[in-house]
C-alpha cells in the first residue's frame, strides 16, 4: 500500500469568540476531520470562504498548531464572577507530515522541519521587497545553512527553469503578478521540499497568468513528482488548464460532492 | 552571514545612521567627561598628597621631647624623607593691611608698632608708623613650621602666589643685622595683596599688634578646620602664641605616600605610646576624596543618562521596526528561520551600531578631550588644575565600550523577543 505523506486523523478545531470576559459564541471548523495525501499526489482543497481551507494548510505546514492556544480569562458563568482560563482556539487530533508527528515539533526542530520539508506559496506571493528575485529565491537555502554561492547558483538555475533569468537582479516591485508568483514558486522549491503547499496561488493573478501558474504546478507534479496540496476556490481555473491529468483528487472541506 | 544581511534590510538605513550618531555622541561625551574629571581628580590628589604632611603625630610636648621622638622615628623608619616639629593653634586673629611710612615713634611702648632701625649700639635712629588700609578679625589656624635644608614638610610651594623663598620665614634680620619683621604666608581670600607689611594681633595672647611681612598668599587645599591658615616659622609662632619651647605636632614626609597607612601603623608600633595620635593623609583627606568620588558619580550619572536616552531611542526604533516588519518576519518564519536567528538579526544590528558608536565615539572623545584642554587650558589652570592633560587609560575605554555595547544589547532583547513571538499566520495576513 502506498504510504501517505500527509495523514490527518480526527482533527478538531473550534474558535471561541470572547468579548469582555464572556464567551459569546463558538465556531467548530473541523470536527473529526480525516484527510490523507499520498506521495506525489496533487490535491486541490476546495470549499467556500471561511470553511478552514487555509487553516488546514497552515496546520499541515506547521505555521499553525494543532492544540489549544491563546488562553484568556473569562467569567465561569453569567451569575458567577469566578474566572476560568479557556483557549480562544481549541483543537486536537493527529497530524503526521512526512512521517513526523508535527505536534512534537518545537522551536528549532520545527523551523528546520518547515525549511526542509515544506514549500509555501501564498496568494500574495509574500516576497521580501528589499531583496532581488535571486536573493528571495536563495533565502530558504541560506536559512538552511548552505553557502551563499551555492544558494545563488541553485536559485539562478531555478529562475532559468522558469524562464525568468533576466529578472534575477530585479526587485519584486518591478515584476508582474505572474512573475512574482513564479519567483515565489522557485523560492518554495529551492530546498527540494517533500510537499508544496499553495494557498490560492492564482487568487490575485490576472486570468492570463492563472493558466500559466496552474500549468507550472502540474509540470512540477508530473516531472518532479512533488506532492502538492493547493487551496483554491477557483475550480474553473483547474479545469481550464490544458493538461490531461490535472488533479488527482478534489477534497471538499464542506463534505459536499465535487463534480469532476 | 544571512542574519547580518537581513538586519540591513529590516532596519532602515536612516534609523541606523541616527542611532549610530546617538551612540557616538553618548560615548564621546562620556570619554571627554571622564578624561577631564580624571584630570581634576589627579590634580586634587596631587594637591592633597603633596601639600599636607603624609603623616602627623599629635601630642602636646616640649621641643626636646619632640626631638627625641623625631630621632627615634628617623632611626626606625627608613621611608621618612623629612620630619619636623610644628605647632598648630586655632586663635582669633586680627590682620591689618598697612602702608608703612616714616614716622616719629612717640613713646617707648609703641615700639611694637614701629619698625626700628638700629646702628648696632642700641640707639634708635629711625622709626616707622603705619596707616591701616583694611583689617579683618577672624578665627585662624596658626601653623609654626621648621625647615630642613630650606624645605618644609608641608610642600606648599606650588600653592604660593608671591615669593616662594620660604626661607624668609626663618630670617629675623637682614644682611646688615637689622631686624626684619617675621615673614608669614596667609591663605588667599583674606587679602588679595601679594606682599607687604601687615600688623597681626593674636587676640588674648599679645597686648599689641605686631608687624609681620607677608611673604605670599596660599592658593587652595590648605584650609584646616574651616579656618584660614597662617604659616610662619616655629619660633615666631611659639613666641606669638605664648607657647615657648612647646610643640604639638610632628610632621612627616615619606618616600611612598600611598603607603602612608602602613607606615603610620609602623610609627604607632615604634612609639608604643597611646598618648600619641598618628594620622596619615589618606585618612585626613577621606572627606575630600569622598567628595571627589561623589562628583565623579554625579558626572557619571549625567553622562549615563545620555547613554540611557540613546538606549531608549534604540529600543523604540527597534520596537517600531518589529511592528513595521511583522510581515517580513512572518515570511522568514514561514521559510523556516529559527527563533535564534531572528534574535541574532536584532542583536547583530545593535551590536553593529554599538561597535561603530563606541569606536567612533572613543576616537572623537579622545580628540575632543585634547581639543577641550587645548581650548580651555587657561580656565582649567585657574581652577587649580596644574598642567591639564587628557587622562584616558585603556581600562576606562574598555569600561565605556563594554558598558555601551552591553546597554545597547540589553535594549535589543525585548524587541527581538517580540519579533520571535510574532505569529506567522497573523503576520502574513497583515
Amino acid at each position: 500500500m502506498e504510504q501517505s505523506i500527509i495523514n490527518i486523523s480526527n482533527l478538531n478545531r473550534k474558535y471561541n469568540l470572547i468579548e469582555g470576559k464572556r464567551l459569546v459564541s463558538s465556531q467548530q471548523v473541523f470536527e473529526n476531520l480525516n484527510f490523507s495525501v499520498k506521495r506525489g499526489e496533487f490535491v486541490a482543497v476546495v470549499g467556500p470562504s471561511g470553511c478552514g481551507k487555509s487553516t488546514l494548510l497552515n496546520i499541515i505546514g506547521n505555521l499553525d498548531s494543532v492544540g489549544n492556544k491563546n488562553y484568556v480569562k473569562i467569567h465561569q458563568s453569567q451569575d458567577n464572577d469566578k474566572e476560568i482560563r479557556i483557549p480562544e482556539i481549541e483543537g486536537d487530533g493527529l497530524v503526521i507530515v512526512n512521517e513526523q508527528d508535527i505536534r512534537k515539533l518545537k522551536g528549532s526542530r520545527k523551523a528546520q522541519f518547515i525549511n526542509k520539508n515544506i514549500g509555501f506559496i501564498f496568494q500574495f506571493h509574500h516576497l521580501i521587497p528589499e531583496l532581488t528575485a535571486l536573493q528571495n529565491i536563495a533565502l530558504p537555502m541560506q536559512i538552511n545553512g548552505q553557502p551563499k554561492r551555492i544558494a545563488f547558483q541553485t536559485a539562478f538555475s531555478l529562475l532559468k527553469e522558469m524562464d525568468m533569468e533576466r529578472h534575477a537582479n530585479r526587485k519584486p516591485e518591478i515584476l508582474s503578478g505572474g512573475e512574482k508568483q513564479r519567483v515565489a514558486i522557485a523560492r518554495a522549491l529551492i530546498n527540494s521540499p517533500a510537499i508544496l503547499l499553495a494557498d490560492e496561488p492564482t487568487g490575485s493573478l490576472h486570468p492570463q497568468f492563472k493558466k500559466d501558474i496552474i500549468n507550472l504546478f502540474i509540470r512540477l507534479n508530473l516531472e518532479k513528482n512533488i506532492t502538492i496540496v493547493m487551496v483554491t476556490h477557483d475550480v474553473d481555473s483547474l479545469y481550464n488548464s490544458s493538461k490531461k491529468l490535472i488533479i488527482s483528487r478534489l477534497f471538499s472541506l464542506t463534505g459536499a460532492p465535487v463534480i469532476l | 552571514m544571512l542574519e547580518l544581511t537581513l538586519s540591513k534590510y529590516l532596519i532602515k538605513p536612516i534609523y541606523s545612521i541616527l542611532l549610530t550618531l546617538g551612540a557616538i555622541i553618548g560615548v564621546a561625551s562620556l570619554i571627554i567627561i571622564l578624561s577631564l574629571f580624571y584630570n581634576y581628580y589627579l590634580s586634587s590628589e596631587k594637591v592633597f598628597m603633596g601639600i599636607h604632611p603624609h603623616i602627623e603625630i599629635n601630642k602636646e610636648m616640649s621641643s626636646q621631647e619632640g626631638q627625641k621622638v623625631i630621632n627615634r622615628i628617623k632611626h626606625h623608619i627608613a621611608d621618612v624623607i623629612n620630619i619636623q616639629p610644628a605647632l598648630y593653634v586655632k586663635v582669633r586673629t586680627e590682620i591689618s593691611e598697612v602702608n608703612r611710612t616714616k614716622a616719629f615713634c612717640i613713646e617707648q611702648d609703641d615700639l611694637m608698632r614701629c619698625h626700628t632701625k638700629s646702628d648696632g649700639t642700641g640707639k634708635l635712629h629711625t622709626r616707622y608708623g603705619f596707616s591701616i588700609k583694611k583689617k579683618q578679625l577672624t578665627e585662624m589656624i596658626v601653623k609654626g613650621i621648621c625647615l630642613e635644608n630650606g624645605k618644609p614638610v608641608m610642600d606648599f610651594q606650588k600653592l604660593i602666589n608671591g615669593s616662594t623663598n620660604i626661607k624668609r620665614i626663618e630670617q629675623y634680620e637682614d644682611t646688615n643685622h637689622n631686624p626684619l619683621p617675621p615673614g608669614f604666608y596667609l591663605e588667599q581670600g583674606l587679602f588679595n595683596a601679594l606682599s607687604g607689611y601687615f600688623l597681626v594681633h593674636f587676640k588674648g595672647l599679645e597686648k599689641r599688634k605686631k608687624q609681620y611681612w607677608l611673604n605670599g598668599l596660599l592658593d587652595m587645599g590648605t584650609k584646616k578646620g574651616k579656618c584660614p591658615l597662617i604659616v610662619m616659622s616655629l619660633p615666631s609662632a611659639q613666641y606669638a602664641l605664648d607657647k615657648k619651647n612647646r610643640i604639638n605636632t610632628i610632621e612627616i614626609r615619606i618616600k611612598q605616600p600611598y603607603k602612608a597607612e602602613k607606615i603610620s601603623q609602623h610609627i604607632k608600633d615604634t612609639l608604643n605610646d597611646n598618648s600619641f595620635s598618628v594620622e596619615n593623609w589618606i585618612q585626613k583627606e577621606k572627606a575630600s576624596f569622598t567628595f571627589l568620588t561623589i562628583i565623579k558619580w554625579m558626572l557619571f550619572s549625567i553622562v549615563f543618562s545620555i547613554s540611557v536616552v540613546a538606549a531608549i531611542s534604540i529600543f523604540s526604533t527597534l520596537y517600531l521596526t518589529v511592528l513595521e516588519n511583522r510581515k517580513k518576519i512572518a515570511i522568514l518564519k514561514a521559510l523556516g528561520m529559527k527563533d535564534v536567528s531572528i534574535y541574532i538579526i536584532f542583536l547583530l544590528k545593535t551590536l553593529t551600531i554599538g561597535l561603530m558608536g563606541t569606536g567612533l565615539g572613543c576616537f572623537i572623545g579622545y580628540c575632543g578631550s585634547h581639543g577641550f584642554i587645548y581650548l580651555f587650558k587657561e580656565s582649567l589652570e585657574k581652577l587649580g588644575i596644574e598642567n591639564p592633560q587628557p587622562h584616558l587609560s585603556m581600562y576606562d575605554i574598555c569600561v565605556v565600550a563594554v558598558f555601551t555595547i552591553g546597554l545597547f544589547l540589553l535594549t535589543a532583547i525585548v524587541p527581538a523577543h517580540n519579533a520571535v513571538k510574532i505569529d506567522p499566520i497573523e503576520g502574513l495576513n497583515q
